[in-house]
């Protein structure tokens, strides 16, 4: 079996609020290999967005560890999990997050200069991100000026133009209506299908399904473990 | 409107550290305004307390060469008795008297001589006694003074019974008849006065035409206008130059209204500037507030919603916000006063008339209804754009989305960017002002003179009229007397006598012919400073001699008349030879001998040159002993010694005792000092604009800070998603920088632009000061983007801070 992308072992988190503690995450393990398609489920407040958050380098577990492509990634400097949060992860949130004064190609551009990338190849990356999501011809547009669909898909290629080792999608349908949210999981699975690593936070089921895994979290802890089936 | 006040009220006491940053930033606006607003009103619009003093002009005489000559007592006579213009017209001469009364040391007294009508033209009463009328004005009956309020309390205890007392000036006896009060003074003009004779002149006096000392006042009759005036001055002027072609081709009159004439051109200008560059900064006060205000808007946009709603009309809504406006304004304004009654105390300490410092610069009701209008307008600027923007909320979208509804952020922003880009724009003005004046003083205090002040010391002296000095000979046994005993006096090198000093600059000037030239015509004979001095005048001043001798002892009236002229005289007029042995005569039909030069010494700069240019660069230094001696009665001595003024002063006041008891010498001052009371009034200007510039400097700071905060606070979640996405804390402090860089960089740009134009204004106020060097306004704007830097960067490292899952989280 091939080495785990990331990898969580006994993962923490503990809020303290007026000298209340919050456990967030109780005790979490989780691997997630290469190529895989995992979902995260659980009811509002479960610990999912926090759980994501750890993954993607916003936040630090209070305890275990947490490797990533083998790397452990506690005790890094901030400028550290920048870059790498910059280099191996995509983000795509639910309120899609595009800067509304920079144009599509602009908000797809954006991790790309901050890794210094000469200005030709960023053209190359971000012309073949927004074509992969169909976006290529709203490439001037400002966000104002699209779809929520439309807006998430471009949320979609800005994940992707960085060539990341995994995308990591926080309720990524949730603020769309039906046609458009299946639209943005055709998307996902199709990303999936060409060997991206996706995982994938979503509260409904019937999305969870487009993975092969699914991970239910209860009260910070992972209370079960399906793969699903692909019929 | 009462509830507007009520509820206005409630939202300053509930917001009390805004309501404090508030009232500290309009106090120090308006009470820099209504500091400066004194200075003017004292300075240029009150200064003449007579009634109707609108009906008040002065008349000068006016020829191609100066604008602004007095008469002589023939033509003023005349003119008096042609012009139907004037309710009264009277002329008056400032002059000195000494006050020697027997066992008691001599006391110089400054004073004016002044015609019959004088007082009648002012409408302003005796505190006791009488003041000088027409029947004083006789020869032989004009031994009366009337003392100043200041004088007749210091001097005089106030007594109530002084009305009768004799007092001795000048050797004679003066009857006291009456006290004038401090509204007559008018110390702008005058200096400090501390009494008035009258003329009295006899035949032979009022008949003199060829000697002009004399200045016109008068009050127009009702009705006629000083345009009318000015056309029947001007056909006077025009039948005397027929009439008296000797004396008065190429003369005219100028009627000029009197209040402006006292102000002076270079105080009202410097206080008109003054006033300008504290609107500048109140300017700055209201743009740093209606940000704060356009800041506070958008928190209370729910409130504005529910009330519009409820069925404000847009109208009401702007109203309530400005009355909130405006009642801050007004507190701010009243903490101003306070700060403006401060600040007059000190600006009124620093200002010096006649050697005497202190002036009081009261806050008076125009001042107070001044603040009142001010601290209005202000709130109205403050107010109006931040309640018209709040009053456009999208009503439906701000119930919605609750205090984060539509609030046209983006207008908004783009209008904060734009009062941080004034203010700093403004801000770089005052710096640049002060930066001119700073620059300006110090050039011209580091420039060449053309003589040395340092261990000079100087002092002044005034020989009255009287019988003791009638004749050329008792006046020169008298000079010749003083120089001796100054030259002998301990520690003092070298000495002279004259009738000005480098300081104040040449005693008077006249037009004169060349010998051998064509005669030009009348009026437009070359004009040239003509100052008499003693033997010794030269090396004691440090007046570089370029070739030929100085004034020498020998040089008596008998002997032949001589002159030292300057360089560029002798340059300008004899280009390719030497100017010794030349000869010019004046064109004063009583001064036809033929002068010849002996020497020619370097040019010399006056400290009073700083506020106005001379009417002419040429300068003829004659022997004190070859003028008339009436021409030698007003006298500054100059002793060169390494000693204090002040253990000089005492030797010098016994010396010139042992030669008249009666003879009071006043003003000994060291050079730098009498220089310094000079151009005290500018390093005043210069002060004043050095605190605007830091105030200016201060508020344009925070105003940059205030908006990059409120940026970074509005960007968080943009700032969130950029380091979700990999921004390096630098990349995000570098993004927030740049925006403040870009705000102070257009700022400076427009400010340097605009300062071309302040400059250009300074210039013409004051020549001499010019200040406008390029690397200093590029030393400004530098300082300028550095200190907005620094304002920027507390929000942008705050911006680096940014929790990336809490933006995220609260979009």
């Amino acid at each position: 079996m091939s080495q785990p992308l990331l990898k969580l072992d006994n993962v923490t988190k503990v809020f303290l609020t007026d000298e209340v503690e919050t456990h967030a995450l109780a005790g979490i393990h989780l691997e997630i290999t290469k190529g895989e398609y995992v979902a995260i489920a659980g009811p509002s407040g479960c610990g999912k967005s926090t759980l994501l958050s750890i993954l993607g380098l916003l936040d630090t577990p209070t305890g275990g560890t947490y490797l990533l492509n083998e790397r452990l990634v506690q005790g890094l400097t901030p400028a550290e999990r920048a870059r790498i949060r910059n280099r191996e992860i995509g983000f795509i949130f639910q309120s899609f997050n595009l800067i509304g004064d920079l144009s599509v190609y602009e908000n797809v551009e954006l991790p790309l200069t901050y890794r210094g990338m000469p200005a030709s190849d960023r053209k190359a990356r971000v012309e073949e991100a927004l074509e992969k999501v169909g976006m290529g011809h709203r490439a001037k547009h400002v966000p104002s000026q699209l779809s929520g669909g439309q807006q998430q898909r471009v949320a979609v290629a800005r994940a992707l133009a960085g060539h990341p080792a995994v995308l990591l999608a926080d309720e990524p349908t949730g603020n769309l209506d039906s046609k458009n949210g299946d639209a943005v999981m055709e998307l996902l699975q199709s990303l999936h299908r060409t060997g991206s690593t996706i995982l994938m936070v979503t509260h409904d089921t019937r999305f969870a399904r487009h993975a092969d895994r699914t991970v239910h979290l209860f009260d910070g802890r992972v209370v079960e473990e399906r793969v699903e089936s692909k019929e | 409107m009462l509830s507007d006040i009520k509820f206005g009220f409630r939202q300053l006491t509930k917001n009390l550290g805004f309501t404090a940053i508030a009232v500290l930033t309009l106090a120090l606006g308006i009470g820099v305004n209504t500091a400066m607003f004194s200075l003017l009103n004292a300075l240029v619009f009150d200064v003449s307390k007579a009634p109707d003093a609108d009906r008040l002009v002065c008349v000068l005489r006016t020829s191609p060469q100066s604008q602004d000559w007095p008469h002589s007592p023939a033509n003023y006579y005349d003119y008096k008795k042609q012009a139907t213009s004037f309710e009264h017209l009277a002329a008056y001469c400032q002059t000195n008297n000494n006050l020697s009364e027997p066992g008691q040391p001599a006391e110089r007294l400054p004073s004016m001589m002044v015609t019959g009508e004088f007082f009648s033209i002012f409408r302003i009463g005796p505190l006791i006694g009488r003041l000088i009328g027409p029947d004083d004005d006789r020869d032989g009956f004009n031994h009366v003074a009337v003392l100043s309020e200041a004088f007749w309390k210091s001097d005089f205890a106030s007594d109530p019974q002084v009305v009768g007392r004799i007092v001795r000036l000048d050797g004679q006896q003066y009857t006291i008849i009456g006290v004038a009060p401090t509204s007559l003074e008018n110390p702008l003009a005058w200096g400090h006065l501390d009494l008035w004779t009258p003329m009295g002149l006899n035949a032979e006096g009022k008949a003199s035409r060829g000697n002009n000392w004399m200045q016109i006042v008068g009050r127009l009759n009702p009705g006629v206008t000083a345009v009318r005036a000015q056309l029947e001055a001007t056909a006077i002027a025009a039948r005397l130059a027929h009439d008296y072609p000797d004396n008065d081709a190429g003369n005219s009159l100028r009627v000029a209204d009197w209040n402006k004439t006292l102000a002076g051109d270079s105080s009202s200008k410097l206080s008109w500037l003054c006033m300008a560059l504290a609107g500048f900064v109140l300017l700055i006060a209201c743009a740093n507030l209606a940000n704060l205000q356009l800041a506070r808007m958008s928190a209370r946009l729910r409130e504005h919603a529910v009330r519009l709603a409820l069925g404000a009309t847009r109208l009401q809504l702007v109203r309530q916000l400005l009355v909130e406006n405006i009642l801050l304004s007004i507190l701010g304004g009243s903490f101003g006063v306070l700060l403006a009654t401060w600040g007059t105390k000190f600006l009124g300490s620093e200002i010096v008339i006649g050697n005497v410092p202190g002036y009081v610069l009261p806050v008076d009701m125009r001042v107070l209804v001044f603040t009142i209008i001010a601290s209005i307008l202000t709130g109205v600027m403050v107010g109006v754009v931040p309640a018209w923007m709040s009053s456009g909320t999208n009503v439906n979208t701000a119930l919605k989305q609750g205090s984060k509804g539509s609030d046209g952020g983006g207008s908004r922003h783009r209008i904060r960017q734009a009062l941080v880009v004034g203010e700093l724009a403004l801000a770089l003005l005052l710096l640049a002002g002060a930066g001119y004046f700073v620059r300006g003083m110090q050039r011209f205090t580091a420039a060449d003179p053309g003589w040395k002040p340092d261990g000079l010391i100087t002092a002044d002296m005034s020989l009255p009229f009287n019988a003791t000095y009638a004749t050329d000979e008792q006046v020169h046994t008298f000079l010749d007397k003083l120089q001796s005993k100054m030259n002998a006096l301990p520690g003092v090198s070298q000495s002279s006598v004259s009738a000005s000093l480098p300081i104040t600059g040449p005693w008077q000037s006249a037009p004169f012919l060349v010998e051998g030239r064509p005669i030009p015509d009348k009026g437009k004979e070359p004009l040239a400073a003509f100052d008499p001095v003693s033997p010794g005048y030269f090396s004691t001043v440090g007046i570089r001699l370029i070739e030929g001798r100085a004034v020498l002892d020998s040089d008596r009236a008998k002997t032949v008349q001589v002159a030292v002229i300057n360089e560029a005289m002798a340059r300008s007029l004899w280009p390719k030879e030497s100017a010794l042995g030349k000869r010019f005569r004046e064109v004063d039909p009583d001064k036809m001998t033929w002068v010849q030069v002996v020497g020619v010494v370097a040019d010399v700069h006056a400290t009073l040159e700083v506020f106005r240019s001379l009417d002419t660069p040429f300068e003829i230094y004659r022997p004190l002993t070859q003028i008339p001696s009436d021409q030698a009665h007003w006298l500054s001595l100059a002793l060169r010694s390494s000693a204090p003024a002040s253990m000089i002063a005492t030797s010098l006041r016994a010396a010139v005792q042992q030669i008249d008891a009666d003879e009071p010498v006043y003003t000994i001052l060291s050079a730098r000092d009498a220089m310094g009371n000079i151009t005290r009034g500018l390093e005043l200007v210069s002060g004043i604009l050095r605190v605007f510039a830091l105030i200016g400097l201060l508020l344009a700071a925070v105003g940059i800070y205030g908006v990059i905060a409120n940026v970074v606070a509005q960007r968080s979640t943009e700032i969130g998603i950029r380091m979700a996405l990999g921004a390096q804390p630098s990349d995000v402090l570098w993004m927030v920088l740049g925006q403040g860089m870009r705000l102070s960089i257009i700022g400076t740009v427009i400010g340097v632009a605009a300062s071309w134009g302040l400059f250009r204004l300074l210039g013409s106020i004051l020549p001499v000061i010019h200040g406008s060097d390029p690397a200093a306004v590029l030393l400004i704007a530098a300082v300028l983007i550095a200190v907005a830097l620094v304002a920027c960067w507390l929000p942008a490292r705050r911006a680096t801070l940014v929790n990336p899952v809490v933006a995220l989280r609260g979009d």
